[in-house]
């Protein structure tokens, strides 16, 4: 566990309900100032409420969400989102899409054509500066949504399945090139994914969660080195943890028989 | 044993073909070149009750060039073109209100549908009984046959708006009225277009309407005329003109709403 004095976010006995269906209920939850925490649970279990809640987006019925010590209960400068269907205005450019944070802030004009240059760099799409999002792949449109929370230099990004509506190449490209811009400028992440795989490649931490309502089954450390490259992928410590975790999702509590479904 | 897969595919693929310019030029031109040729034949065997295509041109050019026709375009005009900017106006501002305030939706939407479903003919007396035959009961009448398509097309945008282009703006922090900026008004923009177009078609329908039936002025006045004096080639002129007159205002929206919502060119082929 990270130390409370360095964590970043903390979430305390956070309850949620809709209606009558209770989402989260006493949900505990630290993640570090450049920790990747990986969250990984059963379709519909909360994962998508719970980075909602971080986010401002959602309130909580009970408990508490700080931020650096700060209270979360609207959106937050220092927190970014990339979303699971990328979330790209049609109506706006690629450049424009990107600027869209910075412009919302009033940044001076010289500071976000610089700002914004350099996040195009980052996810490798110059030369698409003037392209609308209907005429770029899934790929490159995810690529924009990245580089449109990166270019906010956020304390804590928020990642809900970002990969998922992916083709599978691309989806392990961005993956690396994901780890790469985290080595260059390190920060706080939530990462929720479906794949068990992508969880333990992108964490230090891989939290698994059941529903309903929502709780924290098991956490694995993930003490593969950094900076992680393809070979991870093949290490008996990668393997290992895959299994562990594919174990803590699938095992029936109590029992020791897997359900596959 | 037939590929039905295949097939469904086919016929996808051809309701989002975009032909040629030149092709739908020329399909326009024949379609145009074969209902002259029928109005030409049907004119020549009714006689005077029907004239030809022929004779109604040159009626056309008689009553433009010294008849009543253009002091009467003056007078249509002003009409049409304030019904169709209190159209815009109220439309766009009425619809974004309906959507986005649930106190005024729950207030005023049912009247609206009421209002739409009543023809406005039947409201005439009433109108004429409280406000007169003036130019301002005319654009009551007018705007009441045309408002609909801005008005509920705004409110059916401004109501769909997907809850992640919201998100987004919530977490990057947008303020209420960056919101409308960024997002409200560029999203709800094409189904306000779509409106605009079909008013700007049923807001002539609207102005020949109250014309008529509000102490007979402008174009309508030349109609009624030849129709009184029982000419059909005077008729057949003006409405042939009313129609060209149309057919060039929609033109007018369609490249306007290219224009406006240039950004889904594409995604709507
Ligand atoms: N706006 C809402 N109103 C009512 N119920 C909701 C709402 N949003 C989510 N839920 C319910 O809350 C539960 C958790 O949903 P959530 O989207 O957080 O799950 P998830 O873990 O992200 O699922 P997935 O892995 O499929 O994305 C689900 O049972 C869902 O039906
Ligand atoms: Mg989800």
């Amino acid at each position: 566990m990270t130390e409370s004095a360095q964590a970043r976010l903390v979430v305390e006995n956070a309850c949620l309900r809709y209606g009558a269906l209770d989402v989260l209920a006493g949900l505990n939850l630290t993640v570090g100032s450049t920790e990747i925490v990986s969250i990984v649970g059963p379709s519909g279990c909360g994962k998508t409420t719970l980075l909602r809640c971080v986010g401002g987006l959602n309130q909580l019925n009970g408990g508490t969400i700080h931020i650096d010590g700060q209270r979360v209960e609207k959106p937050l400068p220092s927190v970014s989102m990339v979303f699971q269907h990328f979330g790209l205005f049609p109506w706006k450019s690629l450049w424009s899409n990107i600027a869209y944070g910075l412009k919302l802030r009033h940044r001076p004009k010289d500071e976000i054509a610089s700002r914004v240059a350099e996040a195009i760099e980052l996810v490798g799409l110059k030369g698409f500066e003037q392209s609308y999002p209907h005429q770029l792949s899934g790929g490159m449109q995810q690529r924009a949504g990245l580089a449109r929370a990166l270019v906010m230099e956020p304390k804590l990004l928020l990642m809900d399945e970002p990969f998922s509506a992916i083709d599978a190449q691309t989806r392990e490209q961005l993956q690396f090139e994901m780890l790469r811009i985290w080595d260059r400028r390190p920060t706080a992440m939530m990462f929720v994914t479906h794949a068990i795989d992508e969880a333990v490649l992108m964490g230090d931490r891989v939290v698994v969660l059941a529903g309903r309502p929502a709780h924290v089954r098991a956490v694995r450390e993930v003490n593969l080195p950094r900076p992680r490259d393809r070979s991870v992928v093949s290490s008996p410590e990668f393997i290992k943890l895959r299994e562990q975790v594919w174990h803590d999702l699938f095992d029936q509590p109590g029992g020791t028989q897997a359900r596959v479904q | 044993m037939p590929d039905t897969t295949r097939s469904f595919g086919a016929r996808v693929a051809r309701f989002r073909t975009v032909n040629a310019w030149w092709i739908q030029i020329a399909c326009y031109g024949a379609s145009m070149a074969l209902l002259v040729a029928v109005w030409e034949a049907l004119g020549n065997s009714f006689g005077v009750l029907f004239v030809p295509f022929s004779t109604t041109v040159v009626r056309l050019w008689e009553l433009l060039h010294s008849g009543p026709l253009l002091p009467a375009l003056l007078v249509s005009g002003k009409l049409y073109l304030v019904t169709l900017t209190i159209n815009i106006v109220v439309g766009v501002g009425l619809g974004l209100a309906l959507a986005r305030v649930s106190l005024i939706a729950a207030a005023f939407e049912r009247y609206i549908f009421i209002l739409y479903a009543t023809p406005t003919i039947a409201l005439v007396p009433f109108i004429s009984v409280l406000f007169g035959f003036e130019f301002g009961p005319r654009v009551l009448v007018a705007v009441l046959i045309s408002i609909f398509p801005i008005l509920l097309g705004t409110m059916e945008g401004a109501r769909s708006i997907p809850r992640q282009h919201l998100d987004v703006a919530a977490i990057f922090g947008s303020t209420e009225r960056q919101l409308w900026r960024d997002v409200i008004v560029p999203y709800v923009t094409p189904y306000a277009m779509s409106g605009i177009k079909q008013s700007i078609a049923l807001s002539m329908a609207g102005t020949l309407v109250a014309e008529f039936f509000l102490n007979p002025d402008g174009v309508a006045a030349v109609l009624l005329q030849g129709t009184t004096i029982v000419d059909s080639g005077w008729v057949l002129a003006v409405t042939l003109f009313i129609a060209i007159i149309a057919v060039l205002l929609v033109g007018i929206g369609e490249l306007i709403e290219r224009y406006l919502v240039k950004w889904r060119k594409a995604s709507v082929g």
